[in-house]
C-alpha cells in the first residue's frame, strides 16, 4: 500500500471528531484571552496543525516497524525521564521538561504512549496461558513502576497515576485473570490509604485534604476547587456566552487556559455546551472501540484500546477534578487545554490508532516486513 | 503468535467492558454537570456575584450649621484619606514600609495600623491617614504603580469656622466608635473614619444633619480593581440646620466674658423662645475633636479647673440668690399675704431666736414690695416666705420654669433644684425647718437654678406666657417647634408690680443696678449675689466686717448673677448672666448684661 493510499484509508470520521475537539480548544483559548487570538489561540492552532502532520506520519509508518522497535522506544523514553531527573527544566516547581527550543518536551507523556506499545507487544508475544502467571504479572508491574516511580519523583503524581492506570488497563484487556484483578483491587483498597500518607509529599497531601473539604480553607488550598465549582454552577443551562464568563474573565478562576479549561466551557457555554463536548469525547471513545473490534491482530486491538484508555483517563481525571470529584492533580484536558506536550501526546496516540486502522489487515505484525 | 481461537472474543469482551466503564464514568460526569449547572445554578450564581460585585458606600455630605442670619458656623471640608486593602497588596509589609516613606505616619499610629491590619476582616479597607497634604497626594500619584492596594479617597470632614465660639452649643463630631455602632443599622457605620455628632446640636440633630448613604455597585476583578460600575444610588445630603444664635452677638459675649474665669450667658427672645446667644466661659476649640483628639489634648481639656467641656448655661447649677426674690414676691401676692405697711428692715430680723441678716448692714428702713425688689431687701422676703410657706414658693417656681427640664433639643440639661418639704424628707431624711424657708426665700440654701432657667423665668415674667426655649425652628425629626405659648395664668396686676420693681432695679435712683442704664432700649432686671460660703458670726461682728470678695480666694467668692429683659414696654429679649465667683451681681453681672443689650440694640437697629 502506498502512503497516499494509507492516508486515504484512515478513519476520517474519527479524524473529524478529533479536529472538532481541537477546534473547541481553539475557540476556548480565544475566549479565555478575552476575545483575542493571542497569546494562546494561534499557538494552539499551529500546534494542532503540526500535530496532525505528526499523526499522519505515525499512521503511515508500517505497523511492523512499531512492533519491532516497541521496547526500544520505551527504553528511550525511560532514558529521557532519567535525563530530566538531572537536567530538566524547573517549571511550576517540578522538573518535567526538556527544552527542545521549539517546545518543551515532557518525557513522562512519551512514556505513557510507549508503555502501551511495549505492553501490547509483551502480551501478544507470550502464550495466552502465561498472561496471568506470577512471573509475567511481576514483569508487568516492574515495567509499570519504573516509569511511574521516575515521574512521581519529579514530582508529578497525576501523570504517575495515569501511567499506572494505563498500564493496568492494557493488562486487563490482554486477559489478566479475575483472580489477580480482584485481589489487586482489594489490596489497593486496604493498603493505599496508609501508604499514601507516607508516600505523598506535603503539597500532595494538602491537595487531597482540600479535595475532601475545600471550604476548610477558602482563600488558600481550597480556592481552586471552590472557584471552579462556582464558575461551572453559574454557567447554568445555556452559559454566559463566549468571552462573557465572569469567573473566567475577571480572573477568579486560576489556570483557566490550562487545567481549568473545561470550567471555562461550562461557565461560558453552559450545560448544553459542556455536555456536547463530553458527548463528542464519548463518541470518539465509541469509534475507538469499533476500530479495536475491526483490526485483525491482538496487538493492534490492545494498542487501539490502550491509546483510547489513555485519552479517556485524561478526560475523566481532568473533568472530574474541575467539578470537585477528584483532587486537584495537574492533568490537562486533551486537545482543549493549552500546552504543547499534551497536544503532541494525544495526537501521537491518535496516530497509533489510525496506524492500527490503516494496517488492520496485517494479522501478525511480528513477522518482519521483508518476509511479508 | 500462537493464540487459540477464544483469545480474540475475550479481547472483544474485555474491550466492551472497558467501554462500558467509560460510558458509566461519562454518565457520572454528566450527572455531576447537571447537578452543578442546573440544580445548584442559583447557589453558584449568587456566589459568583458575591465574588465580583462589591458595594461601595458613598457617605453623604453632612448638613451645614448656620447662625440666625445664615452665616455658616460648621462647614464641611474636602480631604484626601489614604486607605489600604491588605489582600490586594502583593507584599503587605514591604508595601506598607514604602508607603510610610511617602505619607508621614507616627510610629504609634503605624503600630496601630499593623494591629488593625492583622485583626480586621479580610477585604475591608483600613484607614492609614486622613487629611493628607497636597505634597503627599502628589507623591502618591507619582508612585501609583508601586503602591498596589493603596487607595486615595476623597472624603469630607467637619470644619468649625469659629473655633471656640459655638463649641458648647453646636458641639462637635468625632469618628464613629464601637459604642456608637451598637445602636446603628446605617451602612455608614462601616465607612472607615465616618464622623458622627458626639456632643451639642451635632449629637442631638445627628439624624437631621447626617443624610443617608449612597451606594455604588461595582464589578471588581480578583485583585479588587474596579472593572465596571454597575449602578449607583446617590447619597442624600444631610439637611442644613439654622440656629437662632446670632454670630455677632455670640462673638460680643465671648469677648465680654473672656476676662472672667468661669461664666455663662443666655440671651433669649421672649416672644418665640429663640435663644439668641448662649455662651459658656471658658470654651474650647471644637476642631481638635474632629478626626480624633490626642490623649494629651483630651487630658488637658478634661481636667480643666473651670470645666471647659461643660455647657454651663444648661448644666451649671447655681444658687439664684436675689434673682429668686421675684418668685417669692409673686407667691406672696398670689396668696394675698403682703402686709408690708409696717414692715421695717433694721439690717436683720430674728426668727425662732436666730438672727437673719440683710445684705445691707444698716437696713432699708420702711420696706414695701416694689422697694424690696428694687433694693433687694432680704428681710422682706424672710418675712413673707414664712407666711406663704416653701411648698407654695416651689409651685410658683415651677410655673416660671425653675427646677424643671425643658423639651429642648440640647443636652445634657440640669434640672436645678427647687426644694419642698417632701423633697427634704425624702432626700435628706430631715424635716423642713423655718430657717430653710427663710434662706430659700433669698435664693440660697437648697435652691439651685441654671442660667437657662433664669432666662426662661425672666422671659415669663416679661410676657406672662409659658415661654420655652428653642435654638432651631425644627426639632430633630423635622417638626416645627411650637411657639404659640399659652398664658401662664398669673394675675397681670401681680406681674406688673414685679415688673415695676425690676424696672426700678435699673432705673430708680436707689436701684441695685442703677449705674448700668442701657442706651437703646430701657431694661428691667434683678441682681443676685449668691454666697458659696457660710459667713460666721465672728466674721460678721469683727471690726472689718464681712470680708470683701476681692480679698477672698477665687473659689470662696460670691457668684454674681443678673437677669434682665428689654425693652420694658413690649419686651423682646431676656438675658441671664452668671459669673462664677465673680463678686456681686450688681457690680459684675449687671454691666455685662447692659453691654450685651446695648450691642443687641445696635445690631437690630443698624440694618
Amino acid at each position: 500500500m502506498t502512503n497516499i493510499a494509507k492516508i486515504k484509508d484512515i478513519d476520517w470520521v474519527l479524524f473529524i471528531c478529533v479536529f472538532l475537539l481541537a477546534t473547541v480548544g481553539f475557540v476556548m483559548q480565544f475566549s479565555v484571552a478575552g476575545g483575542s487570538f493571542t497569546p494562546w489561540a494561534i499557538k494552539h492552532g499551529i500546534r494542532f496543525l503540526l500535530a496532525i502532520l505528526l499523526m499522519f506520519t505515525i499512521a503511515i509508518i508500517d505497523i511492523r516497524f512499531w512492533y519491532k522497535w516497541a521496547w526500544i522506544f520505551f527504553a528511550f523514553s525511560i532514558l529521557l525521564l532519567i535525563y530530566v531527573e538531572f537536567f530538566g527544566h524547573i517549571g511550576m516547581g517540578a522538573k518535567r521538561w526538556i527544552d527542545l527550543k521549539i517546545f518543551k518536551l515532557q518525557p513522562s507523556e512519551l512514556v505513557k504512549i510507549f508503555l502501551i506499545l511495549a505492553l501490547a507487544k509483551y502480551y501478544t508475544s507470550i502464550s495466552q496461558y502465561k498472561i496471568s502467571s506470577f512471573k509475567s504479572v511481576f514483569f508487568m508491574l516492574v515495567v509499570l513502576l519504573i516509569p511511574a516511580g521516575l515521574v512521581y519523583r519529579q514530582p508529578d503524581l497525576g501523570t504517575a497515576i495515569l501511567i499506572i492506570l494505563g498500564g493496568l488497563s492494557v493488562a486487563f484487556l490482554a486477559g489478566l485473570s479475575w483472580k489477580w484483578i480482584l485481589s489487586g483491587i482489594s489490596l489497593i483498597a486496604l493498603v493505599v490509604p496508609s501508604v499514601l500518607s507516607l508516600v505523598l509529599r506535603p503539597y500532595q497531601q494538602k491537595r487531597i485534604t482540600t479535595f475532601l473539604d475545600p471550604e476548610s480553607d477558602p482563600l488558600g488550598k481550597g480556592y481552586h476547587i471552590i472557584q471552579s465549582k462556582i464558575a461551572i454552577g453559574s454557567g447554568g443551562m445555556t452559559g454566559q456566552g463566549l468571552v462573557q464568563g465572569r469567573q473566567t474573565q475577571l480572573g477568579f478562576l486560576p489556570e483557566n487556559h490550562t487545567d481549568f479549561i473545561f470550567t471555562v466551557i461550562a461557565e461560558e457555554l453552559g450545560f448544553i455546551g459542556s455536555m456536547s463536548v463530553l458527548l463528542l469525547i464519548l463518541f470518539i471513545l465509541y469509534k475507538i472501540l469499533i476500530i479495536s473490534h475491526n483490526v485483525y491482530s491482538a496487538f493492534a486491538k490492545l494498542v487501539v484500546m490502550g491509546m483510547g484508555i489513555t485519552f479517556f483517563l485524561y478526560v475523566l481525571i481532568n473533568v472530574g477534578m474541575v467539578m470537585g470529584l477528584f483532587p486537584v492533580v495537574g492533568v490537562p484536558l486533551p486537545l482543549i487545554s493549552y500546552g504543547g506536550t499534551v497536544m503532541i501526546t494525544t495526537m501521537v496516540g491518535f496516530g497509533f490508532i489510525q496506524n492500527m486502522w490503516v494496517h488492520r489487515r496485517i494479522e501478525n505484525p511480528s513477522v518482519d516486513i521483508e518476509y511479508y | 503468535m500462537q493464540k487459540i481461537r477464544s483469545y480474540i472474543p475475550m479481547l472483544h469482551r474485555r474491550s466492551f467492558m472497558m467501554f462500558t466503564l467509560q460510558g458509566i464514568s461519562f454518565f457520572g460526569l454528566g450527572a455531576r454537570l447537571y447537578y452543578l449547572q442546573h440544580l445548584q445554578e442559583k447557589k453558584y450564581k449568587t456566589l459568583s456575584n458575591k465574588n465580583r460585585l462589591k458595594v461601595d458606600i458613598i457617605p453623604p455630605k453632612r448638613g451645614l450649621i448656620s447662625d440666625s442670619n445664615g452665616r455658616i458656623i460648621a462647614d464641611t471640608k474636602r480631604i484626601f484619606r489614604v486607605e489600604i486593602l491588605k489582600e490586594t497588596m502583593p507584599k503587605f509589609e514591604k508595601s506598607f514600609n514604602f508607603l510610610k516613606r511617602i505619607v508621614k505616619i507616627s510610629p504609634e499610629q503605624s503600630e496601630k495600623i499593623l494591629i488593625k491590619a492583622k485583626r480586621s476582616r479580610p477585604y475591608t479597607s483600613i484607614l492609614i491617614k486622613e487629611n493628607i497634604s497636597w505634597r503627599e497626594m502628589a507623591k502618591l500619584q507619582v508612585n501609583k504603580n508601586d503602591l498596589f492596594g493603596v487607595n486615595v479617597n476623597l472624603g469630607e470632614t467637619r470644619k468649625y469656622l469659629y473655633n471656640n465660639l459655638f463649641s458648647h452649643v453646636v458641639g462637635y463630631v468625632g469618628k464613629i466608635s464601637k459604642q456608637d455602632v451598637k445602636d446603628q443599622d446605617d451602612p455608614l457605620q462601616f465607612v472607615p473614619g465616618f464622623e458622627i455628632g458626639k456632643s451639642g446640636l451635632e449629637k442631638s440633630y445627628e439624624n437631621y444633619l447626617r443624610g443617608s448613604a449612597g451606594a455604588k455597585q461595582v464589578e471588581v476583578n480578583v485583585s479588587g480593581q474596579i472593572i465596571n460600575e454597575i449602578g449607583d444610588i446617590q447619597p442624600t445630603r444631610g439637611q442644613d440646620l439654622e440656629i437662632s444664635v446670632d454670630l455677632d452677638l455670640q462673638k460680643f459675649i465671648a469677648k465680654k466674658l473672656s476676662s472672667h474665669r468661669s461664666a455663662s450667658m443666655v440671651v433669649m427672645n421672649v416672644q418665640n423662645g429663640d435663644v439668641k446667644a448662649m455662651y459658656s466661659q471658658p470654651s474650647f476649640d471644637a476642631n481638635i475633636f474632629v478626626g480624633g483628639i490626642s490623649y494629651k489634648n483630651w487630658d488637658k481639656i478634661r481636667t480643666n479647673k473651670y470645666s471647659k467641656l461643660v455647657n454651663k448655661s444648661l448644666a451649671g447649677q447655681y444658687a439664684p440668690g436675689s434673682t429668686f426674690k421675684v418668685i417669692v414676691a409673686l407667691t406672696a401676692l398670689k396668696h394675698n399675704v403682703v402686709d408690708d405697711e409696717k414692715l421695717f428692715c433694721g439690717g436683720y430680723t430674728e426668727i425662732s431666736g436666730r438672727k437673719y441678716h440683710c445684705w445691707k448692714k444698716t437696713g432699708h428702713g420702711k420696706i414695701k414690695l416694689i422697694k424690696s425688689i428694687r433694693e433687694s431687701c432680704d428681710v422682706w422676703y424672710y418675712h413673707m416666705s414664712l407666711k406663704v410657706g416653701i411648698d407654695n414658693i416651689a409651685k410658683m417656681s415651677k410655673k416660671f420654669g425653675l427646677g424643671i427640664k425643658y423639651d429642648f433639643e440640647m443636652s445634657p440639661q440640669a434640672s436645678g433644684l427647687i426644694p419642698t418639704k417632701k423633697w427634704k424628707q425624702e432626700n435628706r431624711n430631715e424635716s423642713w425647718y423655718k430657717g430653710d424657708t427663710v434662706i430659700s426665700s433669698i435664693g440660697q440654701g437648697f435652691v439651685l437654678t441654671t442660667p437657662l432657667q433664669l432666662a426662661v423665668m425672666t422671659a415669663r415674667i416679661a410676657t406672662g406666657k409659658e415661654v420655652t426655649p428653642r435654638i432651631t425652628k425644627h426639632s430633630s425629626n423635622g417638626e416645627l417647634i411650637q411657639n404659640n405659648f399659652p398664658d401662664l395664668g398669673v394675675d397681670k396686676k401681680h406681674l406688673d408690680i414685679i415688673r415695676e420693681g425690676m424696672y426700678g432695679v435699673v432705673n430708680h435712683y436707689r436701684g441695685t443696678a442703677r449705674n448700668y442704664k442701657t442706651s437703646g432700649w430701657d431694661m428691667a432686671g434683678k441682681t443676685g449675689t449668691s454666697q458659696v460660703r457660710t459667713i460666721s458670726l465672728s466674721e460678721r461682728e469683727s471690726e472689718e466686717g464681712v470680708i470683701k470678695n476681692h480679698n477672698l480666694e477665687w473659689k470662696y467668692r460670691d457668684h454674681a448673677l443678673f437677669v434682665a429683659y428689654a425693652p420694658v414696654k413690649n419686651p423682646k429679649y431676656a438675658v441671664s448672666c452668671v459669673v462664677e465667683h465673680g463678686g456681686s451681681g450688681s457690680g459684675v453681672a449687671a454691666p455685662l448684661v447692659r453691654d450685651v443689650l446695648n450691642k443687641l440694640y445696635k445690631l437690630e437697629n443698624s440694618v
